[in-house]
């Protein structure tokens, strides 16, 4: 049987026309919807400063507009930049921002790439084993920088460093002056951006279940009301931690894991860089630190999935109200929290420093993250120039638009009101969350991390992702805690050899 | 002359398998001899290579929980393998029987098989997870206690076997069943002829002919298996204690964490005369 040939008559025509029109208007729609991401961000911008400008929940200090310096930067040309994508989308616009200020400001053009934040290392160490490198990379995940600089494949920053050196916070030097074991000498190899240190944010409502509003600063009564808490609160599956303690990721876990071994009197490396792990002190304060973390787990005070978090296990756990307490790294939690929700942010929700040690030290460990010049970058002067302009006229801008997630670098820019007093209004004249930080940095004895110093270290901790490794080998192979602690300085004792 | 005509002879076959000699070289000599080369050599990150004759070797097998590799190298492709072939061949033999729906059965078995493997591992994933995942939160309703599949060994590993059996599955049983309908169904006939009953039919006809591809498909599978580094870096990044690594993950772990690629290239090396002799094994199978 032959097909009939289709008939067009007059309906089925102007159906047809209709449906053409039809797909051309969504296809329009479509197109504008999808616009190219630069007006988008505009966008963004735009909105934000006039919410700033209107809205009496914004703190005033922010909407204050800065006196810029009239010089004019050099034209330098074009350079690559690499970043990394946040948590929080407001630090990728802060960034993209700031960046085109920088190029409207200088005709100078940034190819700016953003990876995700666990992507970065390895893409460097590709880069750099094909010969084809950016200019500058983050060193977000820390221990980058001292590898990088160890094997002699960063530039010098000692120039662009030392147009602010003066306004640094104090310390903040120790954390970028790292060793070039091709150069054999030590050089400031970063320009340092953020400091952050571990805090604790608490459920306002679980916490109050310890018959206390806000928890103590000394070590067993900080510890024993939130565990107290947990007795209650564990019967609506309500934990009292929301720490991580497995190895699928090192950053979180391995800072505070490194805060209880300070807080408990141990320094793993010396003032000049010596391993310090056969130091009585220190061996003790490792294995009280493990028999400390591991038993809290083990006694079920932790979620049991703990075992199995990533980095951003612990901020799903404090998220979905699964625990009383989280330890964190950096303020990513209330950060969240303010764009999501500002009741739970200034009502339902608090931010501690981390408590005295249990002999009362005080110490907190700083990581130090920034930004670094790979030795071989193709547009080294232009990178360099970039960096002073940016240190000089967006630096403020762009790490207030980063939500108060880093405390600053600089003195100048940590006295801001931003930072002193946090987000305050009228009506919220107390901000329970962002201030914590600064000023816990500012009060307290702090130290940077052993992975910021130094390159052996940096490997251990970061990824070789020791801490979580060894108390994993306790929790789930039953090793006992000496026995994991001794294998675990035996293992910084071999990695330190390969560094000499 | 003699020697002249034998050139002469295979010359033009020369000639034509020229280009294929030139991308072997290229894409498979070169970059096996440089592995193997730079196994011999302490290659950190931007540095020249230093000869350190077996010190990578050495620096492996001292590393903690390297000997894991092995271990979880035999559960995968020993195990996993073996044992999806099995199961794979019951399900071709079950879907070469006639019956209502038979098509849409075959067509719904290649599902796993048709998601992409990363998407499917990262719902595997939160299905294991111990606070928010499927199991576990069947197990809480239930009252009963909550396990972190993938923070204990045993289990983690478990699931890794699990996870491959139900993804490779389908496509090693659509593989056998197309090897049990090439069988010509006259042998069948002649065995009833015979008087055989189901199983000796199975083992006496179906088994020996369809023999020659269950081995090339287990040893292929497991050469495959063996090169694995999705399954386990998905699903546990080598997590807890490093235990459930493979050599592939080793590997990425020594070049694109520690930044040791003298290292990250002499886990491939231990892999390598393992891989040689089943690919000899599997060559002399389709030879024959």
């Amino acid at each position: 049987m032959s097909k009939e040939p289709i008939k067009l008559d007059r309906r089925k025509f102007v159906y047809a026309g209709l449906g053409a029109v039809a797909i051309a208007a969504i296809g329009i729609a479509a197109y504008f919807a999808t616009r190219p991401p630069e007006k988008i961000v505009e966008t963004v911008v735009q909105t934000q400063v006039q919410t700033q400008v209107q809205t009496v929940e914004k703190p005033v200090e922010i909407v204050k507009t800065e006196v810029v310096e009239k010089t004019i930067p050099a034209k330098v040309g074009e350079l690559d930049l690499w970043w990394y994508i946040s948590w929080l989308p407001e630090e990728k616009i802060a960034t993209l921002e700031a960046v085109r200020a920088y190029e409207a400001e200088t005709g100078n053009k940034v190819n700016l790439t953003f990876y995700p934040a666990v992507d970065v290392n390895p893409k460097v160490y590709a880069a750099i084993e094909a010969k084809k490198v950016p200019d500058l990379i983050p060193n977000h995940y820390w221990w980058l920088g001292p590898q990088l600089a160890y094997a002699g494949q960063l530039e010098d920053l000692s120039d662009v460093v030392d147009e602010f050196k003066n306004d640094l916070i104090p310390g903040v030097i120790n954390g970028i002056t790292w060793y070039d074991s091709k150069k054999k000498a030590t050089g400031i190899y970063a320009v340092p951006l953020t400091l952050d240190c571990v805090l604790t944010h608490f459920w306002k409502d679980f916490y109050a279940n310890s018959g206390l509003e806000t928890p103590p600063e000394d070590w067993d009564g900080y510890f024993s009301s939130i565990k107290k808490a947990h007795q209650i609160t564990i019967k609506d599956g309500v934990y009292g931690f929301g720490w991580p303690v497995g190895d699928t990721s090192p950053s979180d876990v391995g800072s505070i894991f490194e805060q209880i071994v300070r807080s408990h009197g141990g320094d793993m490396i010396t003032p000049d860089l010596k391993l310090n792990v056969d130091d009585p002190k220190t061996k003790k304060a490792v294995i009280s630190a493990l028999k400390f973390y591991t038993g809290l787990y083990k006694e079920g005070f932790i979620p049991e999935g703990a075992t199995t978090w990533d980095d951003g296990g612990n901020n799903n756990a404090f998220h979905t109200r699964k625990v009383i307490q989280v330890a964190n790294n950096t303020l990513s939690i209330p950060a969240y929290w303010y764009s999501e929700n500002k009741t739970y942010y200034y009502e339902k929700m608090f931010t501690r420093a981390w408590p005295f040690g249990p002999e009362g030290d005080k110490r907190l460990e700083a990581n130090i993250r920034g930004v670094l010049l790979l030795k071989d970058a193709p547009h080294k002067e232009a990178a360099k120039e970039f960096l002073r302009v940016f240190m000089k006229k967006f630096y403020k801008q762009w790490i207030i638009g980063n939500e108060g997630r880093f405390v600053p670098t600089l003195k100048s820019v940590v006295e801001d009101p931003f930072f002193q007093k946090g987000r305050v209004t009228t009506a919220r004249p107390i901000d329970p969350n962002l201030p914590i930080q600064p000023i816990a940095l500012a009060t307290r004895p702090v130290v940077p991390a052993n992975s910021v110093v130094h390159p052996a270290y940096a490997q251990v901790v970061g990824p070789e992702n020791i801490w979580p490794k060894t108390m994993m080998r306790i929790i789930t192979e039953g090793l006992s805690i000496e026995t994991a602690a001794e294998q675990a300085l035996n293992r910084f004792k071999t990695v330190f050899q390969e560094y000499k | 002359m003699k020697i002249a005509s034998r050139v002469k002879k295979y010359l033009i076959g020369y000639i034509f398998a020229l280009p294929f000699i030139i991308l072997f070289i290229l894409f498979v000599i070169y970059p096996l001899g440089y592995t193997f080369s730079l196994s011999f050599f302490r290659k950190m990150i931007g540095t020249s290579p230093i000869f350190v004759g077996f010190d990578n070797f050495i620096y492996l097998l001292s590393y903690p929980s390297f000997n894991y590799a092995f271990l979880n190298s035999i559960v995968l492709a020993g195990i996993g393998v073996n044992l999806k072939m099995f199961l794979a061949l019951i399900m071709a033999v079950l879907l070469n029987v006639e019956f209502r729906g038979r098509r849409i059965i075959r067509a719904l078995l290649l599902l796993p098989w048709a998601i992409p493997m990363v998407p499917s591992l990262v719902t595997w994933r939160w299905m294991l997870d111990a606070d928010y995942g499927f199991f576990n939160n069947s197990f809480a309703l239930m009252g009963l206690p909550r396990i972190p599949f993938l923070g204990i060994y045993e289990s983690a590993i478990s699931m890794a076997v699990v996870y491959h059996i139900w993804r490779i599955l389908p496509f090693y049983t659509l593989l056998l069943l197309a090897g049990l309908q090439s069988i010509p169904r006259e042998i069948y006939e002649s065995a009833d002829v015979d008087g055989a009953n189901w199983w000796q039919k199975f083992w006496r006809v179906t088994f020996p002919l369809i023999k020659p591809l269950y081995l090339i498909a287990t040893l292929l599978s497991t050469i495959w298996t063996l090169g694995d580094f999705t399954t386990i870096w998905v699903l546990t990044r080598g997590a807890p204690a490093d235990t459930t690594n493979v050599f592939a993950t080793f590997a990425y772990k020594f070049a694109f964490q520690v930044a040791n690629f003298g290292a990250a290239y002499a886990t491939f090396v231990f892999l390598l005369p393992v891989i040689v002799i089943l690919i000899i094994v599997l060559l002399r199978r389709i030879g024959d």
